[in-house]
């Protein structure tokens, strides 16, 4: 576990928490100043019951983009300074070492992610949504699956990719998992070579919205589909794989 | 050439078979939860809407029944056709997401998306707003959406819509020479004869305004039908009056929009009300219906809203005009018949 914690320790000595702080603050200020005027049909958007699935949209694919933000440079960086060679003399296993760094972006992403979700649930206390307060630790557990799977897939990718390709193929991973409902949707409203071609997407890209969104039905006392949080925990185990099989050659 | 062979140890053995296995127990247990059919959410819907019959009987159109018709919910890969109580899965008839009535062989159906793919679709029309349309659009909407549906189906299948029939075979072949065509269609007379010209535009801004004054206006709440009879012509006249600038087909147009959507549009809205409860759908059906009436919108959209005007002021003049409907006339007809009726 050393070689997560170090990487954690570089995560803070890199203050790239403080951006994410502020990036939260932001957001519960732009929930509870009335500046984000919202409406449907004509009407105002301003019940936390409306406002909340809006938001934690927003935050998934924020906390995605930070994933792969913190995620991206991590194995290279060690690479780079030839941390490797220190780590190999000590007979780490490679699939280890890797392993260790990317259980270090994930908890970075995944922290990350809290503090932008602690914002929602700020939001909740000062409407006294008790309910939603009561439920916001497991709904949490359950949002984080995604954004932990973007983590691990980067981590994986970057062990093979150069930084520029893999942060491009991350990006088009995470949002075309996050907006994997509007693609079926678009699918279903093209045809021809365009079609196909949106169908090869989401063939190929996982619903990463879908665990995701399970998280908003729970804590707005909708039904939780289990099928979709075992289908997110799936995509984060298919990507644990991805790190395991893909090898660095310098090692 | 000397091979080495990797010697596992027993923990690692063991933490390999349990990765094994965590991997097995997901993906089985993903396959079994997995719903490869309609969604629960949609079947209820579909229960909710057969079961609001009555409330729709007793608006009064005579052997409308949501039952005659088959409802297809399609996913965006099959369609699920509820019919005779069944569910029947086929490829899809309209492969693109649309709420109509639509011809299928001899007959015509309700096709709606389901409601995953409304609320995904009212994302992609909204933008950032729509992401939060499920506050806006859901089950109790999708609903009355069917029955504006079936309405329309109803229409086609059981009437001659001002003196023509459309048979299913009419329509589909009606749509094959439109889709090789560059004729215009009700959309294009809509843009260019109205919403286009800024005289005639402005003045249908003030008929609908006129319109939702006598549908809110104390007159009709207090039952003062000499008042609606003299606001009902004034508005009539201006009617006539805009319509003399146009050409024959737009007005006509007119006509036929207000009458099949309009009444469609106002089952839909009743039904809304009654899903909603005495007073929260009776605040919805004020706010999203009679609030809206004088809402001008370029296209199609503004008849809804003037067709379902002259249908509340149908109840008010002549009550039992539901019962004979038989959609020959068109809206203005009844309403001058009606008017003429109390003098």
């Amino acid at each position: 576990m050393g070689i997560m914690k170090n990487a954690l320790r570089e995560r803070i000595r890199r203050k790239d928490i403080y951006v994410v702080i502020m990036i939260g603050i932001l957001i519960v200020m732009m929930c509870m100043s009335g500046a984000a005027t919202l409406s449907i049909n004509g009407v105002s958007v301003t019940e936390f019951q409306m406002v909340m699935p809006l938001v934690m949209n927003v935050i998934s694919v924020l906390g995605g983009g930070i994933a792969i933000a913190l995620s991206l440079r991590t194995i290279p960086n060690e690479y780079e300074r030839k941390t490797s060679h220190l780590v190999w003399i000590r007979g780490v296993s490679q699939w280890k070492y890797h392993g260790q760094l990317a259980l270090a972006n994930i908890v970075s992403s995944v922290g990350a992610l809290f503090i932008l979700y602690a914002g929602v649930m700020i939001f909740a206390a000062v409407r006294g949504e008790t309910g939603v307060l009561a439920k916001g630790v497991p709904a949490f557990l359950i949002f984080s699956v995604s954004t932990a799977a973007v983590s691990l897939f980067t981590s994986a990718v970057s062990l093979v990719l150069p930084s520029m390709a893999a942060g491009v193929l991350c990006a088009a991973f995470m949002l075309a998992g996050t907006m994997h409902p509007i693609l079926e949707t678009v699918s279903g409203i093209v045809s021809g070579v365009s079609r196909q071609l949106v169908r090869a997407i989401l063939f190929i890209v996982p619903d990463l919205y879908a665990a995701e969104s399970q998280a908003a039905n729970l804590l707005s006392g909708k039904t939780v589909q289990i099928h979709s949080i075992l289908g997110g925990l799936l995509v984060l185990y298919v990507c644990g794989l991805l790190l395991f099989v893909l090898r660095r050659k310098e090692a | 050439m000397k091979k080495t062979k990797t010697v596992l140890s027993g923990k690692q053995l063991l933490c390999k078979g349990a990765a094994v296995l965590s991997g097995a127990a997901l993906l089985a247990g993903w396959i079994l939860t997995g719903n490869t059919g309609i969604a629960s959410e949609d079947k209820k819907i579909y229960e909710e809407a057969a079961s609001l019959q009555p409330v729709v009987d007793e608006i009064g159109f005579q052997d409308f029944k949501l039952e005659d018709y088959p409802v297809a919910m399609y996913d965006g890969k099959h369609d699920y056709v509820f019919y005779n109580g069944e569910i029947e899965k086929r490829e899809p008839v309209l492969e693109t997401f649309a709420g109509t009535a639509y011809p299928v062989g001899d007959h015509f159906e309700v096709i709606i998306p389901t409601m995953k793919r409304f609320e995904s679709l009212l994302s992609l029309a909204g933008g950032v707003e729509g992401m939060a349309s499920g506050s806006g659009y859901g089950e109790e909407e999708q609903t009355a959406t069917i029955w504006h549906e079936a309405f329309h189906a109803w229409q086609l299948s059981s009437h001659q819509i001002m003196g023509e029939r459309m048979t299913p075979e009419d329509f589909t072949e009606d749509m094959e020479t439109a889709s090789g065509q560059a004729g215009e269609t009700e959309e294009d007379f809509f843009k260019k004869e109205v919403d286009q010209k800024k005289d005639v535009k402005k003045e249908l801004e003030q008929e609908m305004r006129l319109l939702k004054k006598i549908v809110t206006g104390s007159a009709m709440e207090k039952g003062k039908i000499d008042e609606v009879r003299n606001a009902v012509l004034e508005y009539r006249k201006l009617e006539d009056g805009r319509r003399e600038k146009m050409t024959q087909e737009a007005a006509d147009a007119e006509r036929r929009c207000e009458l099949t959507e309009g009444t469609a549009y106002y089952v839909e809205g009743i039904v809304l009300k009654a899903e909603k409860g005495s007073d929260k759908g009776g605040q919805t059906y004020k706010e999203r219906y009679l609030e809206t009436l004088d809402k001008y919108e370029d296209g199609r959209g503004k008849y809804y809203r003037i067709g379902m005007a002259k249908c509340l002021i149908l109840d008010q003049l002549s009550p039992d005009w539901k019962e004979t409907m038989d959609f020959s006339k068109s809206l203005d007809e009844m309403l001058d018949e009606a008017v003429s009726a109390v003098k």
